[in-house]
């Protein structure tokens, strides 16, 4: 099964317990606090899903690590190599690498 | 076809490691790959040839890769070039036919990374397929302004939210995979550029293949190239949304 499908799966089972609860299709006659709760729910679902994404992305985006030590590292590797390889013949006209800086 | 590499099962001892490096105009990145890999496959002492598959670079690339030949020996660098630029999973069918190790790993031509820490990883669980992350452990990027952090992460979590993948990172290009695992999702693997990366994963998950990963620096070694731009970032949505209704 595709993951579009399982989505729209998992949507139509939610959709139809919050359909039977909230308009009491199979005449349940369930408590009106559970209809009272039951129909909002969808929206309040959504509001903490897109609180919930917020707050994760702003986490992930606040502890990115920033990798200075790999940088410095590269750097040297590749003055080494440079003249490692001019000492074993390596004919290039130029080898301008650079570690891009912060843009 | 396995027969041909049945002598490399027999011992850990006999891993092998063969290196696909795809090149279009990577004159300059290309000895500084090599070397690096060299290094480090030397220092650890595993067993490695590196198979540059050129597209008909019209930089020179294959003339660079012809003189590392000669320096570090035809049975380490192996030249398998093509007439013009063809794509990426063709390109990896055709350096598979070539390499006769059982593990390949691929990498892009313009990152560098500690490449050994892909076989030490995949020894250590026994995967079918190991992937570096920029996102877990201590995994991260150099140079990169907030906007751009945003988008990969924002753009990271819709992938996780919408393929559940089982894994971090989707969009690298740093990866180990078993020689047979490997020819077996680039059969299965439709789509086209890094959404071809992306597809690889979701499908080994799929077919239960297990996916080790390994925390790697992405340091862009090309000065101002940021590919983050507005129609990266639709092309990226229409991807994403292809596979989440085709996977």
């Amino acid at each position: 099964m595709t993951k579009l499908l399982e989505w729209l799966l998992g949507v139509s089972l939610i959709g139809v317990a919050w359909g039977l609860v909230t308009f009491d299709l199979l005449d349940l006659q369930l408590p009106p606090q559970y209809r009272e709760l039951a129909w909002p729910m969808p929206v309040y679902l959504l509001v903490a899903f897109g609180c919930y994404s917020l707050a994760a992305v702003g986490y992930r985006v606040a502890t990115f690590n920033d990798c200075e030590d790999a940088a410095k590292e590269l750097q040297a590797q590749i003055k080494e190599a440079k003249e490692d390889l001019k000492k074993k013949g390596l004919k290039m006209n130029h080898i301008s690498l650079e570690v891009s800086h912060v843009h | 076809m396995a027969s041909r590499r049945g002598n490399a099962k027999t011992g850990e001892q006999a891993d092998k490691y063969s290196v696909l490096l795809p090149t279009y105009n990577e004159r300059e990145n290309l000895p500084l790959i090599v070397w690096l890999l060299v290094k480090y496959f030397g220092e650890s002492g595993y067993n490695y040839e590196i198979i540059v598959i050129d597209d008909g670079s019209p930089d020179g690339t294959l003339q660079i890769a012809e003189q590392l030949q000669k320096i570090y020996g035809a049975d380490k660098i192996l030249l398998r070039p093509r007439a013009k630029k063809l794509g990426l999973g063709t390109a990896y069918i055709h350096g598979i036919k070539h390499a006769s190790g059982n593990f390949i790993i691929i990498m892009d031509a313009d990152l560098s990374h500690h490449v050994n820490t892909l076989p030490v990883k995949r020894k250590e669980g026994g995967y079918d397929l190991v992937s570096g992350t920029r996102y877990r452990g201590d995994g991260g990027v150099y140079g990169w302004d907030l906007r751009r952090k945003l988008i990969s992460r924002g753009a990271n979590f819709i992938t996780q939210v919408l393929l559940r993948p089982g894994a971090s990172d989707l969009t690298g290009s740093f990866r180990l995979y078993k020689t047979e695992v490997l020819e077996k999702l680039v059969e299965q693997c439709v789509s086209k550029g890094y959404v071809f990366q992306m597809e690889m994963i979701v499908r080994a998950r799929q077919l239960g293949y297990t996916v080790g990963e390994v925390p790697i620096s992405f340091v862009d070694r090309v000065y101002g190239e940021s590919k983050l731009g507005g129609n990266e970032i639709v092309s990226f949505l229409k991807g994403l949304l292809t596979l989440f209704a085709t996977t």
